[in-house]
């Protein structure tokens, strides 16, 4: 996914699947994925590149393996579950407080 | 007829000259958009035995640059016949940054291709001591309102 830059023709944002340079080892030939998102702005720009996934081959079978991010995984689950407590604390608080009285 | 790695830098467009400042924007840009080729995500490969690891990260990198010019408002109107000096002022400046993480290693072997993830305790902790200090913040504040 590209978006150009009317002015100057060049992309402002991209949105790119990669492929690396093969390996070879012991029988398998592994091609590693990636995805990057390049975001070019007037005064500067941004850039995030991740793995995504490896595809395996071998003998002529391609498996795809996918790469996860599982720091990244753990702290998406902590603050999600933050959140949702967050929200539920004044529900509860409530709650307690009208059976109290 | 021999080729050395230098020969072989220098004929990639995308990959610039260590050697060459990064003079202007343009040039500093290119540089963190080399960030986005594949080879910045998987580290070339190390062989120990029979098993071959292939690291790979997460690569985040940004740039940015500024630059202003104005003059005092009595000086605003000046013209060149005026002998009184332009009192103007201008500046610029920018700045940038890379982070690379490692999130999982590709280890070939004789078992095949297995993908071992890499974690970063000390991001989920501060995670985690950061959502718990907030949550505890929000209960004490609705426990002081209660009162």
């Amino acid at each position: 996914m590209t978006a150009t830059n009317d002015r100057t023709g060049q992309p402002w944002l991209a949105l790119r699947t990669q492929r690396g340079e093969a390996v070879t080892a012991g029988g398998f030939t592994v091609t590693p994925l990636s995805r990057s998102l390049l975001l070019r702005l007037p005064g500067g720009a941004y850039l995030w590149h991740r793995p995504t996934a490896v595809l395996v081959v071998r003998d002529g079978r391609t498996t795809r393996l996918p790469i996860h991010d599982t720091t990244r995984l753990a702290q998406c689950a902590i603050v999600g579950a933050s959140l949702l407590l967050a929200g539920a604390i004044p529900i509860l608080t409530s709650k307690i407080e009208e059976r109290a009285s | 007829m021999s080729s050395t790695p230098d020969e072989g830098r220098a004929s990639d467009p995308l990959t610039p000259s260590l050697d060459q400042p990064a003079g202007s924007t343009g040039a500093m840009l290119e540089r963190i958009f080399v960030a986005a080729r594949p080879g910045a995500a998987f580290s070339t490969p190390v062989i120990s035995g029979a098993y071959t690891v292939i690291t790979a990260s997460e690569v985040g990198a940004g740039g940015g640059f500024g630059a202003g010019r104005g003059s005092s408002p009595q000086c605003a109107d000046h013209t060149p016949e005026q002998d009184a000096p332009a009192n103007e002022g201008g500046g610029s400046g920018g700045g940038g940054g890379a982070n690379t993480r490692p999130i999982a290693a590709i280890v070939i072997g004789p078992d095949g291709v297995t993908i071992r993830p890499i974690v970063d305790f000390t991001k989920i902790a501060l995670a985690g001591i950061t959502a718990w200090a907030a949550m505890l913040a929000t209960f004490l504040r609705l426990r002081a309102k209660g009162r």
